[in-house]
């Protein structure tokens, strides 16, 4: 108390109001953030010498917990099922539901290699682990699974994804259901085939993953045992989850994109942060 | 067409030739689609007939189990109002030990059948019942119950007569209609 009377403001008002969705003071250091990832993967994540140019688009919502050092980025990516030749919700949605949890285990235990390292300015840098988890809803899911239990047949059925949101699963398909889950499940995140079977050239075909601020990374395909599907091509694949099939080998780019998405969130929020994938 | 006339005839879809050899595309030119169906629409996809035409027997060695589709698939399908769009999907991708293949004698005079891979009727068939285009948009009502599609087929073989190895790449391209039963109105 200093026993005096206040003095009213004088001057002019500040030219500018502070900007931003978070009215320009950015988050505190363990402030948490989320956002609505919808991202075509083609171009955004990663371009192709070789592959379609059909959309991938990934759709999920991210979460971010920080603590001073650490934290977490929790990607959530829901699924509605339908059914069809003779698939029914009460069979077939506790495979699928299974198979789907299994095939994002797989991707967290691949990004435990790995973490989201954020440097926010005035903050400790902080290493935030990677989760991923699944929710199968009625409908209106992140991607749809069209269960096909139709019978195996000669030759056998691969499961696909088009568009990044739509999967036509086959229960009896060929190969692997968990792993083809969780290649077909990487599609959904945007990610693209490391194999290319009709290359017309017989040198190397290339992919590049887009960093946030890690440097951005291309990887030439190697040549492959796999025949040519056209006429005078070229086979080249890489040995990861996205290029032989039943290979579970994942690599730093396969997360990059998780980088992109909380950079862009927290940009969102007001925060120009650095953000990598990184060793913890 | 109303779906109650919908019949689906067997005839040559394309046909293409070689020196002592033909080939052709046998399946239905109309698919007839029941949306509350459970039979595949891969009962119906096309099978690469090849007939000997030459005087001595010839070999031929094709992919086959899950790449079958190296030797006989479709590889553009379009709309045929709009053939500039054309279905892209990722599917998953071969081991080596995936690879195989088949070899077989045709008689002169004979023909062998062989079928590739039948995804393409799938897509088709997923679309028409839908109600969508190639390019993500809603059919227009005209087409929503009785539309055309552009099917480029691929076949993709080594042949042997006497031999002398040749290698049959065939581009041939054909046409299916397809008809949806309206279940709306019923």
């Amino acid at each position: 108390m200093c026993g005096c009377t206040p003095e009213p403001p004088t001057g002019p008002v500040p030219a500018n109001p502070p900007g931003g969705s978070a009215a320009g003071t950015g988050l505190c250091c363990a402030c948490p953030a989320n956002g609505t990832v919808s991202t075509n993967g083609v171009g955004t994540y990663f371009t192709t010498t070789y592959g379609s140019t059909a959309p991938l688009v990934n759709k999920c919502h991210i979460a971010i917990q920080r603590t001073e050092t650490g934290g977490s980025v929790t990607i959530k990516k829901t699924f509605s099922l339908t059914y069809s030749m003779t698939a029914t919700e009460a069979v077939h949605k506790p495979i699928i539901t299974a198979a789907i949890s299994s095939a994002l285990s797989a991707w967290q235990s691949a990004a435990a290699t790995y973490r989201i390292i954020i440097a926010q300015p005035g903050c400790s840098e902080q290493k935030l682990n990677i989760l991923y988890t699944s929710a199968v809803i009625a409908t209106g899911g992140d991607v749809v699974v069209d269960v096909d239990n139709r019978p195996a047949e000669v030759p056998g059925l691969r499961s696909v994804v088009d568009g990044g949101t739509a999967m036509h699963f086959y229960i009896n398909g060929d190969g692997d259901t968990t792993w083809t889950m969780t290649h077909e499940t990487g599609h959904t995140f945007g990610l693209e085939d490391e194999y290319a079977y009709s290359h017309a050239s017989t040198t190397a075909p290339t992919f590049t993953y887009k960093g946030a601020d890690n440097p951005d990374k291309t990887v030439t395909l190697s040549p492959s045992t796999i025949p040519p599907e056209t006429a005078g091509a070229h086979s080249f694949e890489n040995a990861t989850i996205m290029g032989v099939a039943g290979n579970n080998t994942y690599h730093d780019y396969h997360f990059y994109w998780i980088a992109i998405e909380v950079k862009k969130i927290l940009l969102a929020a007001g925060v120009n942060a650095v953000v990598k994938v990184g060793l913890p | 067409m109303m779906f109650k006339d919908c019949q689906m005839d067997i005839v040559t879809l394309a046909s293409a030739a070689g020196t002592g050899y033909r080939l052709a595309i046998e399946g239905t030119q109309t698919l007839c689609l029941d949306p509350e169906g459970a039979v595949s629409e891969t009962t119906h996809a096309a099978v690469l007939l090849i007939m000997n035409d030459g005087p001595t027997p010839v070999q031929i060695t094709h992919r086959d189990g899950p790449i079958a589709g190296f030797s006989f698939r479709a590889n553009q399908i379009a709309d045929a109002l709009d053939p500039r769009e054309t279905i892209g999907f990722h599917t998953g991708p071969l081991s080596a030990d995936m690879v195989k293949n088949t070899t077989a004698t045709i008689a002169p005079g004979a023909t062998y059948r062989f079928r590739g891979d039948p995804r393409y009727m799938i897509q088709i068939g997923s679309l028409a019942k839908r109600g969508m285009m190639v390019d993500g948009s809603v059919a227009p009502p005209d087409q929503r119950f009785d539309r055309t599609f552009r099917i480029s087929f691929y076949a993709f073989f080594d042949l042997v007569r006497d031999g002398v190895k040749t290698e049959v790449s065939e581009t041939l391209p054909a046409m299916l209609r397809v008809v949806v039963r309206d279940v709306s109105h019923e």
